[in-house]
């Protein structure tokens, strides 16, 4: 659905993106993760047509932006950062305009506002003027905005940045679900967000990809099948621990807890807190040691920004 | 075509909704019509020196008519025209909206021409609200009708002209007021120095065909001359198309 292939873009003296290259397949539900800056934006308003690339290709659905922008723009449903809004339209209005300047016919319009009003949740708001409409009521609309005409696929950037926890739940669930029929890309800097949504994740910083994969398999080649263990009476050295069987190393993290590289399966796991009970240690916390996004991506980050400073 | 229509609906409805097109009506409407009256009582004064002087013509109507599609409507157009369309494109930058519109699958000319059309009803509106001034002439007066024709028309093609101007300004910058004073620039550059260079000595004359005063004034004669048609259409086709440069070259940086 979408092809990039080492897309550049520079303004002025500014590399806002240096060789960014991913596909996203059909009915895919892409996060695109990086920190503010990294050139998230720049690569979706390449996507959508809004500024041509400086060099590389970019095809969406088979056409390129550059030779074919209008096919392109038939293809998409863009929810920029700033969500595109008309203060002093009813959000029915200019749900209609959206419609029609994306070339829905006049006799169907009415069964897309009706049912992009749906999918968003505007029932409530739908005949009031989108500028006395809360934060989170104008992103839905935005939301609504880009699905209007029933794209192939979404380019939604930052859809839940600068709203409230239950807002941002509800956005996650709608992206969701418009997720099941079409293609989707999510930009975001926030972990949690991607991880609510998304099956795959790309991962820029400054402008290059820098880890790119199943969200699952990212999570695994993080820090998996390490346990957290608290005990009563520890050890006096953390060896002790190591030499556990299965165990295969413990960072002691003070306070009678460790970090135990353990097998991830769980007979083993049962045979290791048996252990720890009958040398009297006083296991009172075990649990595997979750690897957030969060983790992944900061390592990928920083170890990134390492190497390429150690080649400079 | 659709996609016009639907970006000439959406403008003059916003136009209609914020004060700003009621303000310039009521500004433009007070100016023609102080102009207005002072151009009666002028030809009334004139009646009445030609009725004591047995030798003198009586004048016709038809010069307040003159003046009023020649020289009013050019000075509260020069004053009204940025008004109306110092936001056209300037605030769809500034509220982020213009996304929207170079996102959707037409043409920047499609996107020019709707704004353009957009503000042209509404000079249109303008102009049909000042019309039962001349009217009157016909009704208590011995005007003829097709100079007021040929007046509405003249005034209708410069408006374009200098909306189209105005359009152009409001491309270049994000903040409406700077959009406004650049109108202002543009409009006040092209009418007052096409009138300044038909003074020049020798190729004065010759200019005089390519100023809008002189091809406003033509048509406000009462004559529908093609030249000063062509003339106004092909300005307006070539600032639209230089707006429509702008709005794309603005996608690069």
């Amino acid at each position: 659905m979408i092809e990039i292939e080492d897309l550049y873009k520079v303004y002025g003296q500014v590399h806002a993106v240096r060789g960014i290259s991913f596909t996203v397949h059909r009915g895919e539900i892409l996060g695109f993760l990086g920190p503010n800056g990294a050139g998230k934006s720049t690569t979706m308003k390449v996507m959508t047509g809004l500024t041509p690339p400086t060099s590389g290709r970019v095809r969406i659905a088979g056409h390129d932006v550059l030779e074919n922008p209008i096919a392109v723009r038939r293809e998409i449903g863009y929810l920029p950062e700033h969500p595109p809004l008309y203060p002093e339209m009813t959000v029915t209005d200019y749900l209609d305009f959206a419609a029609a300047i994306r070339g829905v016919p006049r006799r169907r319009r009415g069964a897309a506002i009706a049912s992009a009003v749906e999918r968003c949740g505007l029932g409530e708001v739908r005949r009031r003027l989108v500028g006395n409409l809360s934060k989170g009521f104008r992103q839905r609309v935005g939301l609504a905005q880009a699905v209007i005409h029933d794209p192939r696929l979404l380019i939604l950037d930052e859809p839940t940045v600068g709203l409230d926890p239950t807002q941002v739940i509800e956005i996650r669930s709608i992206v969701r679900e418009i997720g099941q029929e079409r293609t989707v890309i999510l930009s975001s800097h926030i972990l949690p967000e991607v991880q609510a949504t998304c099956q795959r994740v790309v991962i820029i910083d400054r402008g290059r990809v820098v880890a790119e994969g199943p969200i699952d398999r990212l999570l695994a080649a993080g820090r998996g099948g390490r346990l957290f263990v608290r005990l009563r009476r520890p050890p006096e050295r953390a060896d002790e621990l190591a030499a556990l069987p299965g165990v295969s190393g413990a960072d002691a993290l003070g306070d009678g807890a460790f970090s135990l590289a353990a097998p991830p399966d769980d007979d083993a796991r049962e045979r290791l807190v048996a252990e720890l009970v009958a040398r009297g240690w006083g296991p009172v916390e075990v649990r595997p040691e979750t690897t957030s996004l969060e983790e992944v991506f900061k390592e990928v980050v920083t170890t990134e920004r390492a190497q390429t400073e150690a080649v400079a | 075509m659709s996609y016009i229509w639907a970006l000439v609906r959406r403008e003059v409805k916003s136009y209609f909704v914020s004060p700003l097109a009621y303000t310039a009506i009521a500004v433009f409407l007070v100016i023609q019509g102080v102009l207005f009256a002072g151009a009666l009582m002028e030809y009334n004064r004139q009646r009445i020196a030609a009725a004591q002087n047995p030798l003198a013509q009586l004048p016709g109507a038809e010069a307040i008519v003159r003046g009023f599609f020649g020289s009013d409507v050019l000075w509260a157009l020069v004053v009204i025209v940025p008004l109306l369309t110092m936001r056209l494109l300037a605030d769809e930058r500034r509220q982020h909206t213009a996304e929207l519109l170079l996102t959707a699958p037409m043409t920047t000319r499609q996107l020019v021409t709707g704004k353009f059309l957009g503000s042209f009803v509404v000079l249109v509106v303008m102009l049909a609200m000042t019309l039962w001034m001349p009217l009157l002439l016909i009704v208590w007066g011995d005007a003829d009708p097709g100079v007021i024709v040929s007046g509405l028309l003249g005034a209708l093609l410069y408006g374009a002209f200098l909306l189209a101007l105005g359009l152009l300004a409001s491309s270049l910058t994000e903040s409406p007021f700077v959009a406004a004073i650049v109108a202002l620039l543009f409009i006040a550059g092209v009418t007052f120095l096409g009138i300044q260079a038909t003074n020049l000595p020798v190729i004065g004359r010759n200019l005089d065909q390519f100023t809008p005063a002189a091809n406003l004034a033509e048509l406000a004669q009462g004559v529908i001359d093609t030249h000063a048609v062509v003339y106004f259409v092909s300005m307006v086709v070539f600032v639209l198309d230089l707006t429509a440069r702008v709005v794309d070259s603005q996608r690069w940086r």
